[in-house]
């Protein structure tokens, strides 16, 4: 192959970031600058674009049954040393009284012989998340929203530079299948925050449901159920 | 038999890719491990390594015992290539 000109230093940057070798300071750096310079936004899509079909033939193989358990029994929640310990020391208590020790042997033997008790930790909701992208010219993200139902929590990062519109603020909404917005908070920009949710909105935050991001006077729309200014950002929560 | 022949009229989707879409992607994949088969091999592996398993110039710089500026000059010459092999 001829010797190829070398990548321009926004180009390698952005390929750097598609490939997946940048530190994670330098990630959110890129992410940042995908926000601000679609071209640079596009070099970054180009690149995936480039890239992607490495994965192509890749072929899923299933785990062996004996490891699933291995796994399962190396999980501190399934571990016993606790109670094999404990009966350790009641063996050796009990080692003067013949009866005693005859009677907790059966104990040892019994609580041995019966198999491990795994845990079936119930799945506790379904982790979302959403890109919420620009609504004029080209779509960049602009915020990116996850839901862990584990902590019953959204959180939300903003893309935008610091100190670009101090008069006004981002306000997030989330839109359930009724249409209706119900506003979730305020977004720093730059920033990342954890919103805990409240009961009320927890049917809200379904796969396909909306979140939109408004620009608002500082301390949000002064409208209780919409936003008053325009929606900068769109996204929809998918599982992840 | 009106009804019958507008139902075959019908475009219904299968919810699978089409035929058209798999030989695009077929082809893209040839392509792309073709143009990086023509890298040399240090270089290939090294661009699998971290696209595959997520590393940081840094972890592959330890992995391999080699400077990170040497490793980063090999990754970004070798993306070089690969958009050229890939453009022509």
């Amino acid at each position: 192959m001829s010797e190829a000109p070398e990548l321009t230093e926004s180009e390698a940057f952005a390929a750097e970031h598609a490939l997946g070798v940048l530190t994670s300071a330098e990630r959110r750096q890129a992410e940042a600058r995908m926000a601000a310079d679609t071209d640079f936004a596009a070099q970054v899509e180009a690149w995936r674009e480039r890239l992607e079909p490495m994965t192509d033939n890749l072929v899923a193989i299933p785990a062996p049954h004996a490891l699933w358990l291995r796994i399962e029994r190396s999980l501190g929640a399934n571990d016993n040393s606790a109670s094999v310990k404990g009966l350790r020391f009641w063996r050796g208590a009990t080692a003067s009284s013949l009866a005693l020790a005859a009677a907790s042997i059966a104990a040892a033997v019994m609580l041995g012989n019966r198999p491990p008790v795994l845990v079936h930790t119930p799945p506790a909701g379904q982790l979302l998340d959403a890109s919420l992208v620009s609504q004029t010219g080209a779509p960049v993200p602009l915020f990116v929203a996850a839901y862990d139902p584990t902590r019953k929590a959204l959180i939300v990062t903003s893309l935008v530079t610091p100190g670009n519109d101090p008069a006004h603020v981002h306000e997030l909404w989330v839109i359930p299948a009724d249409g209706k917005p119900r506003p979730l908070g305020i977004l720093a920009p730059g920033k990342t925050v954890a919103m805990p949710m409240p009961e009320s909105l927890l049917s809200s935050l379904a796969a396909g449901s909306a979140l939109a991001v408004s620009v608002e006077p500082p301390g949000g729309s002064p409208k209780v159920d919409a936003p008053s200014g325009p929606i900068t950002a769109v996204g929809k929560l998918a599982k992840i | 038999m009106a009804y019958a022949d507008q139902v075959e009229d019908l475009d219904i989707p299968d919810g699978g890719v089409s035929a058209e879409a798999l030989l695009v992607t077929a082809g893209e994949e040839r392509r792309l491990h073709h143009c990086l088969s023509e890298l040399d091999d240090r270089t290939e592996k090294v661009i699998r390594t971290a696209f595959f398993e997520g590393v940081t110039y840094e972890a592959l710089a330890r992995r391999m015992d080699t400077p990170l500026g040497t490793v980063k000059s090999w990754v970004r010459r070798g993306l070089a290539k690969l958009k050229g092999c890939l453009a022509t």
